[in-house]
């Protein structure tokens, strides 16, 4: 049995409506799943944040042995250059509070303030990142984002070892964290007509 | 007839060795090793701040979206932390009474540092030829968009409304502590949020 032509064509259309529609609902859909999650309350004062940049190459340059005869086999050049920033925090937990830490002596008008210890964590990284530079020619296929992933994880990885191998990193932000706090404090009990001691434990 | 069969042998062997090239060069593809350095970190800068955190959410989202006809199927771990700026407080005497009132919140929503906090699982092209590969602007753009979402799923959640509660529950707790006159720590109206 033939099917005429017309109809053919009919079909056809209805099968692209179709296809069309699919991909509609696949874009409309919630593109975001969560998959776990974790909560927590806290009682943070955060003093200082210092922002960390990395930087990292992709490149046939840093290839060895039959990969790099492999690579200068290749047509063209492949270069990127990316960076991205990580924070880390200096903080001081106000739950560590005692009774004892804020001493008044309304005879001298002074308030003597002992606050926690000032702690530093890293207090994640942008989701983004930056090229600074992109170079691919001849017949090299491009970047990909599951390069640019795999990257991003070897620069968090060694950036992670500098900042445990470095104290200079939480020294600066610890002192920086320091002279906040003694000025926030004393200007808040200046303003309430008193002088201050602040310390820290 | 003799001509015929000389020039589909001859149609034959170029294809083979089309089609042998093409295999060769996708096992070069495939084979290669991509070279990777990284520099030493850099201090851009420090910032002081007197900010008060009082939550913190820590999200593994399945993140599936596209631009440009490209999609991105990646798993990536989100950090939330709702603040508080301490210097943005607002003082006002009221008779003997020192009334306080907290800021608005900031949320900010930045990428976990964990290992393997972004794994792509999976990338495709929907469009024509299905050939183009996401470039570092759009997945950007991709990042930026789910960060967007994170940040109004943690005001649909009633995160902020919580934190916001357990922050003037530690202002009381420090203001109390204060010398001087009673100190009264209030929230701002609802409409100002």
């Amino acid at each position: 049995m033939r099917i005429p032509r017309v109809a053919t064509t009919v079909i056809a259309a209805g099968l692209l409506f179709l296809a069309s529609c699919k991909d509609a609902s696949v874009e409309a859909e919630d593109p975001a799943v969560r998959v776990l999650s974790e909560l927590r309350d806290v009682n943070r004062l955060s003093l200082a944040e210092m922002s960390v940049n990395k930087v990292g190459t992709i490149s046939d340059s840093g290839t060895t042995g039959f990969a790099s005869l492999l690579n200068k086999l290749k047509v063209g050049d492949r270069i990127g250059v990316y960076s991205y920033h990580t924070y880390l925090e200096a903080y001081v937990d106000l739950d560590a509070m005692e009774d004892g830490d804020v001493e008044v002596f309304a005879d001298r008008r002074l308030v003597k303030l002992h606050l926690p210890p000032i702690k530093v964590r890293i207090a994640g990284r942008d989701a983004t990142v930056t090229e600074e530079h992109y170079r691919v020619t001849g017949l090299r296929s491009t970047i990909s984002p599951a390069e640019r992933a795999q990257l991003k994880e070897l620069m968090n990885t060694t950036l992670r070892q500098e900042l445990a191998s470095s104290d200079e990193y939480g020294d600066r932000l610890r002192a920086s964290a320091r002279e906040k706090a003694v000025g926030y404090f004393s200007a808040l009990l200046q303003m309430m007509g008193y002088d201050s001691e602040i310390t820290f434990k | 007839m003799k001509y015929l069969v000389k020039a589909a042998i001859y149609l034959i062997t170029v294809a083979a060795i089309a089609v042998a090239g093409i295999w060769v060069y996708r096992k070069f593809q495939e084979t290669s090793q991509v070279g990777m350095q990284t520099g030493q970190a850099r201090i851009d800068g420090i910032r002081r701040m007197v900010s008060l955190c009082t939550l913190e959410i820590e999200d593994e989202i399945a993140l599936r979206d596209s631009i440009h006809g490209k999609w991105l199927l990646a798993k990536v771990r989100l950090s939330g932390e709702v603040r508080f700026d301490l210097e943005q407080l607002e003082w006002e005497t009221r008779g003997d009474t020192l009334a306080v009132r907290l800021p608005r919140e900031t949320v900010v929503v930045r990428e976990a540092v964990s290992p393997g906090a972004y794994e792509i699982i999976d990338t495709w092209d929907d469009t024509l030829f299905g050939l183009g590969k996401l470039t570092t602007a759009e997945e950007n753009t991709l990042k930026r968009r789910l960060a967007a979402r994170y940040r109004e799923e943690i005001y649909r959640r009633g995160y902020v409304a919580r934190a916001r509660s357990t922050a003037l529950t530690t202002l009381r707790q420090l203001t109390s502590a204060l010398p001087g006159s009673p100190v009264l720590v209030e929230d701002r109206p609802p409409q100002a949020n």
